[in-house]
């Protein structure tokens, strides 16, 4: 009972959302779950192998359709173009159902581990088809694996008062991020990148942190209300950010950055391409990552600016595979109020490193992302930019930003724990409810024109 | 689980009750006319946007209007009824907003447009200083159907501004509150400082009956407001970025389909600054022989009794912009 009604509610949000898939929804949940029990029974090699496959054909073969076959056919055709010749050929209306790359991902990972041997089909459809319409993660992840979640969902869930308490706080958190700062940032992006052409390079810089932050807030903020709604009620569901403005080099950033779709990467296209290469030493590990984050890249959107993004992060991976530190994890001490010189160095030279990959991220197109850097790279970023380029109410801008390094600041001092407002163990509980009702205030203070989660697109 | 819904409906409580209280009081005074329906959308106190109650006026009317007037608090100065006197045939509304940007004048004639309002005539003042800031995005608090929003967060944003500033707080529980303009507007033109009578378009030009005397004058000197402006012609930064030239083409576009009687006023302002050359060739370009430019160093600017402040200028010197761009023979 509780399942199904899970399932109803997921399939209302997802409705709710976007109608028209639903059937698709329905479709490939049916499709994977007989797969599934297929890949399981049979003891035939070959015909496993190739039940997998007819899965994989499924979820990438979607994927591909969905999202991938305008860019393709535009690109063939403008690749055809430059070398002069014109193909008669046309892109298609599609509509992309939403989430399609979170759900897709959640059903190859169920057949896989499957045909692995991992896990078990499950034989339950009420609760395989809950597992890939969870309504908390359907349309922007985290992309929980079936070993994750799908026992959770075969037990039944009983009331936990402290579980519950920590998912609305962590659903409050989730709001300040979303609401407070990554919707107001989005004000100010949008102004900088609309207008690129025109305003000072210092401004530029500006408007790249803010982007920078603004993706983070959105994104996280979302994680923080899916896995609060999640705890709510009674599920533990992967965790996607571990405060990745913290790390030190590239890989740390890239653990604690949107970790469920970089662990399902790891798992399903890294580790079996470096173990495909590795006769080729450090070279083949290095042409793994590239591939790895390319595809990481493309999973975002059908734009060269996504492949661009994930090459770069790919390349990024290059000094510290030669040095040989890939998998060496830098940890901050514990308790540490403040980094060492050095360390905060590095997680300057990260975000930095993040941010400028951020603006291919946030352009249209390849061409403008260029035309971006060559304005902010210019000697007008040393002027001090005029605040009335981010927003008419100049004032706003300084409070925003303070709200930022609110933000940071509470994270930093968090970092040991899951979210930013895990303040449980503060025992005076006017102080806590004093927090919360702050955060209420601030919320309903700074509440603006509502911008869509970023990755809703994804 | 009775114990968790127990201590939420207590964290609740306290502020929902003061929420209630304050939204009882909020609902019966409706300092922003949104909850019913009114004979007078004059505009009463500062926090009210003017642009939002002409539009809950231009919604409660059924005037047959063929001709608008767009602009910022410098458009005020226009008279609507007098304009209907200069242009046969017209029915004018006028639609001015504080602080008006470009944006914001598009979405109001693309909201007529979509009403089914016909853009017979339509005088649009635009500011150096003001038109364009903001990248000309239509301002955030003008009503919900023209810049997009949603309706619920345009009344949230209403209510939210009541604890934000202590008149508005003061009209919000009952009090009457004496600093606030209180103007009335004309019930059918929208002029928002008058009723069009026969005496108003009468004195409407007046100059002597406007104008401050050499001593206010003085005393505006004195203390600032009227300050020194230098001799050589300055210019503003560009400011037309793409998106409002993309605003001036689709409101061109508009001009087009209606086959409108159009005025583009460069206002006259104290400061005597002109746009760019570069932002007046892309104005030039989209409005041509239609675009008026009064500022920078002229006959008007350079007379300090034009102007109220060094913000505004007095009404007759828009009549007397009225008189010199609306000929019978340019009346398309």
């Amino acid at each position: 009972m509780q399942n199904l009604l899970l399932l109803l509610a997921g399939y209302i949000f997802y409705a709710w959302a976007d109608f028209r898939f639903l059937s698709y929804l329905v479709g490939i949940s049916l499709l994977n779950f007989y797969l599934g029990m297929y890949i399981e029974k049979t003891t035939n090699a070959t015909a496993k192998k190739w039940l997998l496959y007819a899965g994989l054909l499924q979820g990438i073969g979607g994927l591909m359709y969905f999202k991938y076959f305008n860019f393709f056919i535009s690109s063939f055709k403008s690749a055809f173009q430059s070398l002069g010749i014109n193909l008669n050929v046309h892109t298609l209306n599609i509509i992309i159902p939403l989430g399609i790359s979170f759900f897709t991902f959640r059903t190859i990972s169920y057949v896989i581990e499957i045909y692995k041997e991992k896990i078990t089909a499950s034989r339950d459809w009420v609760v395989f088809f809950t597992y890939v319409s969870f309504f908390p993660c359907i349309l922007s992840g985290p992309i929980d694996r079936p070993q994750k979640l799908i026992p959770q969902l075969e037990k039944e869930r009983v009331f936990n008062n402290s579980q519950a308490t920590d998912g609305l706080r962590q659903i409050l958190w989730g709001l300040f991020k979303k609401i407070v700062i990554a919707d107001n940032c989005a004000s100010f992006t949008n102004n900088v990148f609309d207008n690129f052409h025109t305003i000072p390079a210092s401004a530029l810089l500006i408007g790249a942190f803010f982007y920078t932050i603004q993706l983070y807030a959105d994104f996280s903020g979302y994680t923080d209300m899916a896995i609060g709604i999640a705890r709510l009620i009674g599920f533990n569901i992967t965790r996607n950010f571990n405060y990745p403005f913290y790390s030190q080099n590239i890989a740390e950033y890239w653990r604690k950055w949107h970790m469920s779709l970089t662990s399902w990467l790891t798992d399903y296209v890294f580790t079996p391409l470096s173990i495909a290469l590795r006769d080729y030493g450090k070279a083949g590990i290095i042409i793994a990552i590239i591939i790895n984050f390319t595809i990481c890249g493309i999973w975002h959107g059908a734009n060269w600016t996504y492949v661009l993004f994930g090459f770069l992060h790919g390349c990024y991976f290059i000094p510290i595979i030669l040095r040989g530190t890939l998998n060496k994890k830098k940890r901050i001490v514990k308790g540490q109020l403040l980094p060492s010189p050095v360390e905060f160095v590095n997680m300057v030279a990260t975000f930095l490193l993040v941010m400028f990959t951020l603006v291919i991220f946030r352009s249209e197109s390849i061409g403008q992302a260029f035309q971006y850097f060559g304005s902010m790279f210019s000697m007008s970023i040393f002027t001090v930019p005029s605040l009335s380029i981010f927003d008419i109410h100049g004032s706003k801008v300084i409070i925003i930003a303070f709200f930022i390094f609110l933000m940071l600041i509470a994270e930093w001092l968090q970092r040991e724990k899951e979210y930013g407002l895990q303040i449980s163990n503060v025992k005076r509980s006017f102080l806590r409810w004093g927090i919360y009702y702050g955060l209420i205030v601030l919320i309903l203070v700074f509440i603006d024109k509502q911008e869509t989660f970023i990755y809703l697109q994804f | 689980m009775k114990i968790f819904l127990k201590k939420l409906g207590f964290f609740f409580l306290y502020p929902i009750i003061i929420i209630a209280v304050f939204a009882f009081f909020y609902v019966k005074n409706d300092p922003f006319l949104d909850f019913k329906t009114y004979n007078d959308y004059s505009w009463k106190y500062n926090f009210q946007s003017l642009g939002d109650l002409s539009t809950k006026k231009l919604f409660h009317s059924s005037a047959k209007y063929n001709s608008f007037v767009f602009g910022s608090s410098r458009a005020t100065s226009i008279y609507a009824c007098y304009l209907q006197q200069k242009i046969p045939g017209s029915k004018f509304f006028h639609y001015a907003n504080w602080r008006e940007t470009i944006g914001g004048m598009y979405a109001r004639m693309r909201m007529l447009d979509s009403l089914g309002y016909p853009l017979e005539n339509v005088i649009l003042y635009l500011d150096a200083d003001n038109s364009f800031a903001n990248y000309g995005k239509p301002k955030t608090n003008d009503h919900y159907l023209l810049n997009n929003e949603s309706k619920y967060l345009y009344y949230y944003n209403h209510f939210r501004f009541m604890f934000t500033d202590a008149n508005a707080m003061k009209i919000l529980l009952g009090y009457s509150v004496g600093d606030e303009p209180n103007w009335t507007s004309d019930p059918v033109t929208n002029d928002p400082t008058h009723i069009c009578t026969d005496s108003i378009l009468k004195h409407y030009g007046d100059t002597d009956l406007e104008r401050k005397d050499s001593l206010q004058i003085d005393s505006l000197k004195k203390d600032g407001t009227l300050y020194k402006r230098g001799n050589k012609q300055e210019y503003l930064e560009p400011q037309i970025y793409p998106y409002a030239e993309d605003i001036l083409a689709k409101i061109k576009q508009l001009f087009v389909k209606h086959h409108t009687n159009y005025y583009v006023v460069i206002t006259p302002l104290y400061d005597q600054m002109k746009f760019s050359p570069r932002d007046m060739q892309i104005l030039k370009k989209v409005f041509d022989d239609r675009l008026y430019d009064f500022s920078g160093h002229n006959a008007i600017t350079n007379n300090e009794y034009n102007y109220i402040e060094g913000v505004h200028f007095w009404p007759y010197v828009s009549k007397q912009i009225i008189d010199s761009i609306v000929k019978p023979g340019m009346v398309r």
